[in-house]
C-alpha cells in the first residue's frame, strides 16, 4: 500500500471490512444452529476464483499512485468486497439463518450494483475523454476521421430501412451486418495498431481479448434465450441440457442482466491482460519473445474453450440467439442497430486513442517504442505505461467482439486460434502500423477482399493472397497504405518548401504549435 | 566516517563489477562533493563507462557501496526511481528521441511527474512553456525546435541531450564524453556550457580530449583497470609517472 | 496280479537299459493294458507303475480314464479310450496311439471304474508325467496349470519336480505355482508367509488377485498378505512413473527434433521463423513421396525408405530454406518483428500449396519392420519407433554439436550468434552464414518430418500442431546454447506427460504453458541464457 494518505484510510478501511467478514464467518461456524454450512467443489471454485481476483484488485491499489488511480483501485477492491458478501449470503450460509439472501435478491443485487457501476464507468469515461481532449490536441484529421464514421453511422441504417429496395442507394439486409461485422474487426485492428504501432508490442494474441468479449456476451444473449430453445429449458442452454448437466455453473450467474454482461465484456479480457502484461512487462520479456508467450496464451485459451466441459459450449460454441435487450436479433432494425452500435463503438474507440497518442503519454509511448532503455532514464516506468496501454487495448477488443458476436449469430473456441489474431496484425500492417487511421482502412480493405474471394469461385486462392499480403507488405510496403501516403506527402511538402525540413508530421500528426524557421545557423 | 558521507553527493566505496570474469570495477572507490565538477579520465577499459551504469542502476554491483546524498543506497534501485531522485544521465553516444521534434525532447525529459496518468491528462502550462524555450535557448536549438531529432548534427545532438540532462533538474550530472565528435569551436563552447551548470549543479564529466579537461580547469581523477590511479589537478596527474606511463605518455 | 508284476519287471528292465520308443511303447501299452486288469487297489499301482515310467505318452489314456472314458475291450482285454457317438454306439481309439480302431457297442466294451482313491492317483500320474516331462514346454505348461489352479494336492509332485528341474524359467514358474498352492492349503502360516513373500516377489497382476483374498483374512497370514500387496502396488507405481517417463522422453525427442533448427536460427539470426512448422511439414511429405515411389518401383527397397529419405528430406527442406533465406529474410535484416510475420504468410501460403497438390486429407506413411513392435524392459513397455527416433533424435543432436564445435563453418556460426558486427568485422561472410544456417536449421526440421511421419498424421496441418511447442521449448531452453534445446525439449516433454495423468492432456498444455511464463520472469532470456552487453543490443 502506498502513497496518499487517503489510499491508506482507504485500505485500512477495507482490509478491516474483510477482517470483520472473516471474523462473522468464523463466528457463525461456532454458533450452535450453523450446522447447515455446507461448501461443496461448486462453492470452492467460486471462493477459489474469488480470492485471485481480490489478489489482483489488491495488486491494482498497490500499483496505484496518484488519488485518481486509488479511487478507482478501492472501487474495484469494494466490488470484490460486495461479490465475497454476496457469495457469503448465497451459498455459505444456509437458507433460514440471519443474513441468508434469496437467490433471487442477490441477482437483483448485482443487476442494480452493475447497472450503477456501469452508470459510473460510462460517466468516468465520458469525462475522462474530455479530459483527454483538453489536454491533447488533435488535429482536424481526427475530427474529420470521427465525422465520417459518425455519418456512416446514421446513413447506412437510414438506407437499409427507409429506402425500397430498388432504389439504387439501398443497403440491403446483408450488407448490414457484413458491414457491421468489418466495423468490429476496424475496432479490433485499432486495439492491434495502439499497442504494435505505438508501444512497439506485437501481440499475436489479441483475438484472445475479442474472443472473451464475444463469449461474455454470448453468455448473456444464451440466457435470453430461456424457454425457446430446443430443450425448452428456461434457465439451462440447450448444451448444458444434452450434457446432462442440473444447474448452471457459477460462472453463467447474473448473465442474464445486461449491465453485468457488459461490465464484463470489458472487465474479463481487462483483467487477463492486465495479469499477464504484469508478469511479462515487470520482467522485461520484450520482442519476439513477448510475440510467442501471447501466441501461447490465445493457443492455450483456445484448447481450454474447445472442451466440453468447460461450460462454455465446447466446439459447437455459444449460437442460435433469440434476442437482445428484448429485440429479435435478426430483425433489421435491430441489425441495423448493432451497425450505428459498432460505427459509434469505432469512433469513440478512435477518439480515445487519438487523444491518447497526441498528449505527452503518447510522446512517451513512441519514445519507449524505438528507446526503452533512454525511456527509463529518464525517469519513466516503461512497465506501467505498457500495462495501461495494454490494459486499454484488450478492453476496446473485448468490445469488439461483443459487437461482432450478436451480428454474425455465433461464438465458438476457433475465434481464439492464433490465426485469427495473426490476421489481425496483417489489417494493421496493410493499412499503415504507425497511424490510427491505418488499421481502420487495412481492416476494412482486407476483409473486403477476403469476402470477395471466399465466396466466390476463387476460395482456394485466399490463402495464398493473404500469406502474398503477409510478406509483400512487410517486404515492400513496410509503413502501409496510410504510412506511404504520408511520406510521399510529407515529401512532397518538403521538396515544395525547398529549404529545411519541415515540422515531419509524426503518426496522427501531433505537431507543436511552433512554426518552423529559416535557415540553421550550424551546418550540417 | 558518516560524517564524511553525509557531505557527499556521490560516494563509492570498495565497488566491485565482473562481467564473466573480466573485471571492469576493481575495488573502487570515489566521492563526489556537492557542487563540485570533476573530471574522470582513463584509457579504454578502465571503467568510466561501467562506472556510470553502476551510479544509474543499469548495472548491480557485485560488492561495495553506492550512496547517494550520503543515505540513499542506489545498489538497490532501478534506473528510473534513480533518474527521479535527481541523477541524470547523457551518454557516450548521443541517445536522443530521433523520431520525435527537438521540442518533444525536452518536453519529455522536463521534471514533472512520470504518471501514466498525469502523462496523460496534463496540460502544459505556461511555467513549464517558458522553461522550455530557455532551455533551447540554453543550447542553442530555439531556431530548430520543430525539427525531428534525426536530422540534427552530431554536435546537435550532443547538446540537446544535454538539454535534456538540465530539464530533468537534476541534482547530479553524469556526461559521458560531451565533446566526442565536435569541431574545436563547439568543443570549446561546450565547455563553457558545462562550467556554467557547475555552478549550481554536481558535474561528472568523463572525457578523452585533455584540452576540453584543461578548459574545464577542474579536479580530475585517473580510472586505470577499474579502480582510481590518482587524483588532484589536471597538471598534478599528468605529471604523475603513473599516469604517465599507462595514460598520457611522455 | 501276476500281470503287474511282469509289466514291472519288464518296465524295469527298460528302463535299466534305455529301450528304443517302439519297445517303450509296447512296454507302456502293457502298463495301460494292466490298468483294465483287476480291482482298484490294481489300478491304484497300475497307475503308479506308469508314473515311474514317467512316459507322457500315457498322459491321454489316464486323463481319459479319469473322464470314465477308459474302457476294456471284452474281447482282447484291451484297453481303449471309447466316446459315446449314439445310444449305445462308441467310437474306441488307440489309448496310446490315439489311431481309431473303428466302432463297438455297448456291450463288447467295459468301463473302468474309480474310486476316490483312484480318482488320487490319477491326479498324481498326470501331474507327475506332465511335471516331470521330458518336454519343457509341456513342464511349463503343467507348471502354470498348478499356478491357476492352486491345488494343494499337487504340492507333493511339485517338490519332486523342483528337485530335479533344470530349466530356470520353469523352475521359475513351479516355484510360484508352489507358492500358490500352499497358500491355498492348510499348511501352517509360516510357511504360508514365506510363500506370500515368495508370490510377492514375482509381482505384477497375478500376484495381485492371488493375494487380493487373502489379505482381508485376520492374523499374520492376512497380514503378510497386505503387506505384500502394497509393495507390490508400490512398485507398479514405480513402474508406472517410469513409463510416463519414457512417453515423456519420447516427446522430448520429437519437440527436440522439432526445435532444434528454431532454436539455431534463432541463436544465430534473432528471426523466429514462423514456416517452420511447414518445413516439419515438407519432410513428412517427402517421405510419403518416397515411399509411393518405391511402393511402385521396388516394394523390395521398402524397409530402407527411411535411410532414403531422411538425406533426401534434408536437402528438400534445406533448399527451400536457404530460398526463403535469400528471398525474403534477407531484406528484412533488423527487423525481426517483420520476419516473423513475412514468415507467417509463407507457411500460409506452403501450407495452401500443398493442400492443393497432395489433397487436404491424411496420407499413409508407412513404418517399416523394424520400427515396428515393441519389447519389454522391466515392468516398461518400449516401442521399437519411438526407441530409434529417440536414437535418431540424439545423433542429430551430437552431429550438431559436432558441427558447432569442430568446424569451422560452425565456429563462424558461433561468432555471429555472439557479435554479428565483430564477426563481420573480422571478414566472416555473414550473409553466407545467415543464409546456411537458415538451410540447415529447415533441413533439420525436414528430417525431424521423417520422423514426425512414422508416429503422427502427414497432413498440411501437420506443422501448425508443433510449431507452439517448439516455441515453447526455444523460449524455455534459451538460445545460443544446443544443450539449452536439449534440456528444454525433454523437460517439456516430460513435464506434459507427467501432468497428463493427473490433469488431462488439454490441462496439462495449459498448466506447461502457464508455468512457462511464469518461468520467464525469472529467466526471461530462457534456461542457457547468453550473458553479455552485446547481446542486449
Amino acid at each position: 500500500m502506498s502513497g496518499t494518505i487517503v489510499g491508506r484510510v482507504l485500505g485500512l478501511c477495507i482490509l478491516v471490512l474483510i477482517l470483520i467478514g472473516a471474523a462473522a464467518l468464523v463466528l457463525y461456524g461456532t454458533l450452535p444452529d450453523a450446522s447447515g454450512v455446507v461448501i461443496d467443489a461448486a462453492d470452492m471454485q467460486m471462493i477459489g476464483v474469488w480470492a485471485v481476483v481480490l489478489v489482483v484488485a489488491l495488486a491494482v491499489q498497490s500499483s496505484a499512485k496518484t488519488l485518481a488511480g486509488q479511487i478507482v483501485a478501492g472501487l474495484f477492491i469494494a466490488l470484490v468486497v460486495f461479490a465475497g458478501a454476496m457469495i457469503l449470503a448465497g451459498r455459505v450460509i444456509p437458507p433460514g439463518q440471519p443474513f441468508h439472501l434469496d437467490f433471487e435478491r442477490i441477482e437483483a443485487a448485482v443487476f442494480w450494483v452493475s447497472a450503477a457501476v456501469l452508470a459510473l464507468a460510462a460517466i468516468a469515461g465520458l469525462a475522462a475523454l474530455g479530459g483527454l481532449l483538453w489536454g491533447a490536441r488533435i488535429g482536424w484529421t481526427g475530427y474529420l476521421v470521427v465525422a465520417i464514421l459518425l455519418l456512416v453511422a446514421v446513413a447506412v441504417p437510414v438506407l437499409n430501412l427507409w429506402t425500397a429496395p430498388t432504389h439504387p442507394l439501398h443497403v440491403p439486409n446483408y450488407a448490414v451486418s457484413l458491414f457491421g461485422k468489418y466495423l468490429t474487426y476496424a475496432l479490433l485492428a485499432l486495439s492491434v495498431g495502439l499497442i504494435w504501432g505505438y508501444c512497439g508490442i506485437l501481440s499475436l494474441g489479441h483475438g484472445a481479448f475479442f474472443a472473451l468479449g464475444g463469449y461474455a456476451i454470448g453468455m448473456y444473449l444464451m440466457r435470453q434465450i430461456g424457454a425457446r430453445g430446443v430443450y425448452a429449458n428456461p434457465d439451462l442452454p440447450d448444451f448444458m441440457v444434452f450434457l446432462n448437466w442440473r444447474e448452471l455453473p457459477f460462472f453463467w450467474h447474473f448473465f442474464d442482466g445486461f449491465p453485468y454482461a457488459t461490465l464484463m465484456v470489458m472487465a474479463v479480457p481487462g483483467v487477463l491482460a492486465f495479469v499477464f502484461g504484469w508478469f511479462a512487462f515487470r520482467s522485461r520479456v520484450t520482442g519476439v519473445y513477448l510475440s510467442i508467450i501471447t501466441q501461447a496464451l490465445t493457443y492455450a485459451l483456445l484448447l481450454a474453450f474447445f472442451r466440453n466441459d468447460f461450460g462454455f459450449g465446447g466446439n459447437n460454441g455459444l449460437t442460435d440467439f433469440k434476442d437482445i435487450l428484448g429485440f429479435n436479433i435478426q430483425a433489421p432494425t435491430t441489425r441495423a442497430t448493432l451497425f450505428a452500435a459498432s460505427a459509434i463503438a469505432l469512433a469513440i474507440g478512435y477518439l480515445m486513442c487519438r487523444a491518447m497518442v497526441s498528449s505527452k503519454f503518447g510522446k512517451v509511448l513512441v519514445a519507449l517504442r524505438d528507446a526503452e532503455s533512454r525511456t527509463r532514464f529518464l525517469g519513466y516506468r516503461v512497465e506501467r505505461y505498457k500495462l495501461a496501454v495494454f490494459v486499454i487495448s484488450a478492453a476496446m477488443a473485448g468490445v469488439a467482439g461483443a459487437l461482432y458476436v450478436p451480428q454474425v449469430g455465433i461464438i465458438n473456441p476457433g475465434e481464439f486460434a492464433p490465426e485469427n489474431s495473426i490476421e489481425a496484425v496483417i489489417w494493421v500492417a496493410v493499412g499503415g502500423r504507425g497511424t490510427l487511421v491505418g488499421p481502420i482502412i487495412g481492416a476494412t480493405i482486407v476483409n473486403y477482399a477476403k469476402t470477395v474471394f471466399t465466396t466466390g469461385a476463387l476460395a482456394p486462392y485466399w490463402p495464398f493472397v493473404l500469406g502474398g499480403l503477409f510478406v509483400v507488405v512487410t517486404l515492400f510496403l513496410p509503413k502501409g497504405i496510410v504510412g506511404t501516403v504520408q511520406m510521399i506527402w510529407n515529401r512532397m511538402r518538403e521538396r515544395r518548401a525547398a529549404a529545411p525540413p519541415r515540422e515531419e508530421r509524426n503518426a496522427d500528426g501531433h505537431g507543436t504549435a511552433v512554426p518552423p524557421q529559416a535557415n540553421p545557423q550550424l551546418a550540417e | 566516517m558518516d560524517d564524511k558521507l553525509s557531505q557527499t553527493v556521490l560516494y563509492l566505496d570498495g565497488v566491485n563489477v565482473s562481467f564473466d570474469g573480466f573485471r571492469a570495477l576493481n575495488n573502487l572507490s570515489l566521492v563526489i562533493e556537492p557542487g563540485e565538477m570533476r573530471a574522470i579520465i582513463g584509457p579504454n577499459g578502465a571503467g568510466k563507462t561501467t562506472m556510470m551504469d553502476v551510479v544509474t542502476g543499469k548495472t548491480k554491483p557485485d560488492s561495495g557501496a553506492v550512496f547517494f546524498d550520503g543515505t540513499v543506497d542506489l545498489t538497490k534501485m532501478d534506473e528510473a526511481s534513480i533518474a527521479s531522485l535527481g541523477i541524470g544521465r547523457k551518454f557516450q553516444k548521443p541517445t536522443v528521441f530521433e523520431s520525435h521534434s527537438v521540442r518533444d525532447n525536452i518536453v519529455l525529459a522536463l521534471e514533472g511527474s512520470r504518471e501514466p496518468g498525469a502523462t496523460l491528462f496534463g496540460r502544459e502550462g505556461a511555467a513549464q512553456t517558458t522553461r522550455i524555450d530557455e532551455l533551447l535557448r540554453i543550447i542553442r536549438l530555439d531556431g530548430k525546435a520543430s525539427w525531428p531529432a534525426s536530422k540534427l548534427s552530431h554536435g546537435q545532438k550532443q547538446w540537446l541531450e544535454i538539454g535534456m540532462l538540465l530539464a530533468q533538474e537534476p541534482k547530479l550530472l553524469l556526461v559521458d564524453e560531451p565533446a566526442a565528435g565536435m569541431t574545436d569551436a563547439e568543443t570549446a563552447e561546450t565547455a563553457v556550457l558545462l562550467k556554467e551548470i557547475a555552478r549550481t549543479k554536481t558535474v561528472i564529466v568523463v572525457e578523452h580530449d585533455m584540452a576540453f579537461v584543461r578548459d574545464l580547469g577542474v579536479k580530475v581523477t585517473v580510472l586505470h583497470e577499474g579502480s582510481v590511479l590518482s587524483e588532484g589537478s589536471l597538471d598534478h596527474v599528468s605529471a604523475d609517472p603513473k599516469v604517465i606511463e599507462v595514460y598520457l605518455g611522455r | 496280479m501276476r500281470f503287474v508284476l511282469s509289466a514291472f519287471v519288464a518296465l524295469l528292465v527298460s528302463a535299466l537299459t534305455g529301450i528304443a520308443p517302439a519297445a517303450a511303447q509296447t512296454d507302456l501299452r502293457a502298463l495301460i493294458n494292466a490298468l483294465g486288469a483287476g480291482g482298484f487297489p490294481e489300478i491304484e499301482a497300475g497307475l503308479r507303475a506308469i508314473t515311474q515310467a514317467g512316459d507322457s505318452a500315457a498322459v491321454p489314456a489316464v486323463t481319459a480314464l479319469g473322464e470314465g472314458d477308459l474302457y476294456v475291450r471284452t474281447s482282447d482285454s484291451q484297453v481303449v479310450i471309447a466316446i459315446e457317438r449314439a445310444r449305445g454306439q462308441f467310437a474306441l481309439t488307440d489309448a496310446v496311439t490315439g489311431e481309431s480302431l473303428g466302432e463297438a457297442a455297448e456291450a463288447e466294451i467295459e468301463r473302468i471304474r474309480l474310486n476316490n482313491r483312484v480318482r488320487r492317483a490319477i491326479r498324481d500320474t498326470l501331474g507327475a508325467l506332465t511335471l516331470m516331462s521330458d518336454n519343457p514346454a509341456t513342464r511349463l505348461a503343467a507348471a502354470q496349470a498348478v499356478l491357476r489352479t492352486g491345488d494343494s494336492e499337487q504340492i507333493p509332485l511339485l517338490d519332486t519336480a523342483i528337485a530335479q528341474e533344470t530349466d530356470a524359467r520353469v523352475l521359475a514358474v513351479m516355484n510360484a505355482a508352489r507358492a500358490v498352492a500352499i497358500v491355498r492349503s492348510d499348511r501352517p502360516d509360516e510357511e504360508k508367509i514365506e510363500a506370500i513373500n515368495l508370490i510377492a516377489e514375482r509381482g505384477g497382476r497375478d500376484a495381485v488377485s492371488i493375494l487380493g483374498p487373502i489379505a482381508n483374512i485376520e492374523g499374520p497370514v492376512g497380514d503378510a498378505a497386505s503387506a505384500a500387496l502394497a509393495g507390490i502396488e508400490n512398485t507398479q507405481r514405480l513402474w508406472a512413473a517410469g513409463q510416463n517417463v519414457w512417453y515423456g522422453l519420447s516427446l522430448g525427442s520429437v519437440l527436440l527434433l522439432a526445435a532444434i533448427g528454431l532454436a539455431i536460427t534463432f541463436g544465430v539470426m534473432g528471426v523466429i521463423n514462423m514456416a517452420h512448422g511447414e518445413m516439419v511439414m515438407i519432410g513428412a511429405y517427402t517421405t510419403f513421396v518416397v515411399q509411393e515411389i518405391i511402393r511402385t518401383q521396388a516394394p523390395w527397397l521398402f524397409d530402407w525408405s527411411l535411410a532414403i529419405a531422411i538425406p533426401l528430406a534434408f536437402l528438400v527442406a534445406g533448399t527451400i530454406g536457404v530460398a526463403i533465406e535469400r528471398g525474403i529474410i534477407r531484406f528484412l535484416y533488423g527487423r525481426p518483428l517483420e520476419t516473423l510475420l513475412a514468415t507467417w504468410g509463407l507457411s500460409l501460403i506452403l501450407q495452401q500449396a500443398v493442400r492443393t497438390y497432395f489433397g487436404p486429407t491424411n496420407k499413409q506413411v508407412g513404418n517399416p519392420s523394424w520400427m515396428s513392435g515393441s519389447f519389454e524392459l522391466g515392468g516398461l513397455t518400449i516401442a521399437y519407433g519411438r526407441m530409434w527416433i529417440i536414437v535418431f533424435a540424439l545423433a542429430v543432436f551430437a552431429g550438431l554439436m559436432i558441427l558447432m564445435r569442430a568446424t569451422s563453418f560452425g565456429l563462424r556460426m558461433r561468432a555471429v550468434t555472439q557479435n554479428r558486427k565483430m564477426a563481420s568485422a573480422m571478414g566472416i561472410r555473414t550473409p553466407w552464414i545467415d543464409a546456411m544456417t537458415f538451410g540447415l536449421g529447415s533441413g533439420i526440421a525436414g528430417m525431424a518430418g521423417v520422423a514426425l511421419s512414422q508416429i503422427d498424421n502427414v497432413s498440411p496441418n501437420l506443422g501448425q500442431s508443433y510449431i507452439i511447442d517448439s516455441f515453447m521449448v526455444v523460449v524455455f531452453g534459451g538460445v545460443g546454447n544446443l544443450w539449452g534445446t536439449l534440456v528444454g525439449a525433454f523437460t517439456l516433454g516430460i513435464a506434459n506427460k507427467f501432468l497428463e495423468p493427473y490433469a488431462g492432456a488439454v490441462l496439462g498444455k495449459i498448466l506447461v504453458l502457464v508455468l512457462i511464463i511464469l518461468f520467464i520472469q525469472r529467466r526471461p532470456r530462457g534456461l542457457f541464457a547468453l550473458k553479455g552487453r552485446a547481446v542486449e543490443a
